[in-house]
């Protein structure tokens, strides 16, 4: 039991935080496909300087710093010179998946494993309190600060915005680099957890994120939940992978068929409540 | 649309040659010879030709799929898991037919695009009946795939015979000819360009292209028209995981012979890339495909012949997409954008 338990902790920590980064830009009213590829840029950096500067605040901090920058820039990219979200959101976790290993090569050789000395390892509830204190953080930015109120505003009518003075451009551009920043956070939580830089190890999360975002119904707490279900799916699939001998492959399908079927019957029942709505 | 296309293009394609240059410069010690490698490598022998022109199939087969994805107000981001299945299922129907020559090869390749089909339709179905967001079913549809069928040809259907976790050749009366040796060009891309001919006059040409692309322009006007939205939005989700399923099943007959694992990989993503820089319109696939095939095949040879990285291709298809993708380029559509809230 406590087995499983400290697996659903490694497994929710990246997604969750990926995913409050996906709610900050999902809540202004565009969804942030690149989630994939700031985690991985989160990821190597992350791993980077804390193995430069030794210290993992540092590591942390600088990453964070970096991954907010190059999401603030996708977010000028769309919003500013109007390019279609999706298609940017696409074209950047494709120029990370590049970008990445050519460092990786030049910087150490090798595009490969990066197993570094020097590296501090984080404790093992450290990056659980970050994932707990981030949400808690994200609660109460999105819904107790007046610039959680103006995003969400945003989100919701964006003439009522400009309507009142302020500009729903800048806006976003803040919250997509708030989302860099946590993505940052979810990527290094996956290097610094495994002690090593494995390129693919990062693969698929982000788009994991996506869908919780969606599943969580724009609310944190619905987020949490969402992501729980998906950690809880993987986690039991790996614990009865060894009780029974059911193949490795089924086991790591388990969690994206769970996703899939409480997605639709999300969809199949949250239709009967909501009003009509233009397709 | 054309306009955006045509002006977005003009900065996209130049300015991604010189971040190639530009790419080259930096990360090579040699690099001229990465230039010249990356961007005559794949013109410089038949082999090297052969081998873009055989890349680019695939490509074009997904970029139609998403085309008539995109065309009707659907995003399949199921590609990947489509293009295996249909490529796992065409080969194991092989394999059971024995020598089957080519009326078995449409035939496997008919059940490849129909199970494909089948997954794609899925999502549409979904997505007609309950709303359920259809780039997010198709695409964890597509992660489910992918792990089944990775489990059924490293378990059951394994070739123990060979170094590569691949099932067992297809029968030699099955595979489509080359027709330009010594590379690997094979007659498949006769197939992709009639595909891509047929899809434009489909789309462009018939009734069912008319309210196929209303359907996903203005999805109340095409039910307030009497259009039965219901059949155009998962009949063309039906229509591009079974475009992505051929994909698959002739690079299976015409490249590999057999399913490999993973051969689908980045196909699905690739084909969506390649759709969104064409447009969305069949017939631009073509030079489109070329291109993304070309820059593919570029990268590896320059990185065989110096110390440049493969992965430079994904950097600069990036940055050819951002650039593209940027409508603030077309005067026609900034007014657009400029003249109402977006």
């Amino acid at each position: 039991m406590t087995y499983i338990l400290s697996s659903v902790l490694v497994t929710i920590c990246p997604l969750l935080l990926a995913a409050m980064g996906g709610l900050f830009s999902n809540i202004g009213g565009t969804l942030n496909i690149a989630l994939e590829g700031l985690m991985l840029l989160g990821s190597f950096t992350g791993y980077l300087f804390c193995w430069y500067t030794g210290s993992l605040f540092l590591g942390l901090l600088c990453s964070s710093a970096l991954t907010a920058a190059a999401a603030a820039l996708l977010a000028l990219i769309v919003f500013r010179l109007k390019a279609q979200p999706f298609i940017a959101g696409l074209a950047l976790n494709l120029l990370f998946g590049g970008l990445c290993p050519i460092l990786s090569g030049r910087l150490f050789g090798t595009e490969g494993v990066l197993s570094l000395n020097g590296i501090p390892a984080p404790s093992a509830a450290l990056f659980s309190v970050l994932t707990a204190v981030m949400t808690a953080l994200t609660l109460v930015i999105l819904f107790m600060t007046p610039f959680g109120l103006r995003l969400r505003a945003c989100g919701m009518n964006r003439d009522a915005v400009l309507c009142a003075g302020l500009s729903p451009e800048r806006l976003e551009i803040r919250s997509w680099s708030v989302c860099g920043a946590l993505c940052a956070l979810a990527g290094s939580a996956v290097s610094l957890q495994l002690g090593s830089y494995v390129p693919g190890a990062t693969s698929g999360k982000g788009w994991i994120a996506l869908v919780i975002v969606f599943l969580g119904g724009n609310r944190p707490l619905g987020l949490a939940g969402a992501a729980m279900v998906f950690a809880l799916a993987e986690a039991l699939g790996n614990h009865l992978q060894g009780l029974w001998s059911i193949p490795a492959e089924y086991i790591l399908a388990l969690p994206y068929i769970l996703t899939l079927t409480v997605l639709v019957i999300f969809s199949a029942v949250g239709r009967r409540r909501k009003s009509f709505k233009s397709a | 649309m054309k306009n955006r296309l045509r002006t977005s293009l003009l900065f996209a394609v130049p300015a991604g040659i010189l971040l190639s240059c530009l790419l080259c410069l930096l990360l090579s010690d040699a690099p001229l010879e990465a230039m010249k490698g990356f961007f005559f490598g794949p013109l410089k022998s038949i082999y090297n030709l052969g081998g873009m022109l055989n890349s680019a199939i695939p490509l074009l087969f997904g970029a139609l799929a998403s085309s008539i994805a995109i065309k009707s107000g659907n995003l399949n981001l199921g590609g990947e898991g489509q293009v295996y299945a249909g490529g796992f299922v065409a080969t194991a129907l092989a394999l059971s037919l024995g020598d089957a020559g080519i009326p078995g090869v449409i035939l496997c390749v008919g059940a490849g695009a129909l199970v494909a089909g089948s997954a794609g339709a899925l999502s549409g179905f979904a997505k007609m009946k309950w709303k359920t967001n259809e780039m997010i079913s198709s695409f964890l549809l597509s992660c489910t795939i992918v792990l089944i069928v990775d489990r059924l040809i490293t378990g059951p259907f394994m070739d123990r015979g060979s170094n590569l976790l691949t099932t067992a050749k297809v029968s030699r009366s099955m595979w489509l000819s080359y027709i330009l040796l010594p590379s690997q060009l094979s007659s498949a891309i006769f197939i992709a360009l009639a595909a891509a001919i047929l899809m434009k006059l489909l789309l462009c040409r018939t009734r069912f292209g008319l309210k196929l692309r209303l359907t996903g322009q203005s999805y109340r006007f095409a039910v307030y028209s009497g259009i039965r939205t219901g059949f155009y939005t998962w009949f063309p989700m039906f229509l591009s995981g079974a475009l992505y399923g051929t994909g698959g099943a002739l690079a299976v007959f015409g490249t590999y012979h057999s399913c490999l694992k993973s051969f689908h990989s980045n196909m699905g993503w690739n084909g969506l890339a390649v759709a969104l820089l064409a447009g969305a319109d069949p017939v631009a696939a073509i030079p489109a495909a070329i291109f993304y095939a070309w820059i593919e095949s570029g990268a590896r040879i320059a990185m065989q012949s110096t110390t440049v990285s493969a992965r430079i291709a994904s950097v600069i298809q990036a940055a050819v997409f951002l650039l593209i993708t940027c409508s603030v380029f077309d005067r026609r559509a900034t007014a657009r954008i400029e003249g109402g809230s977006r």
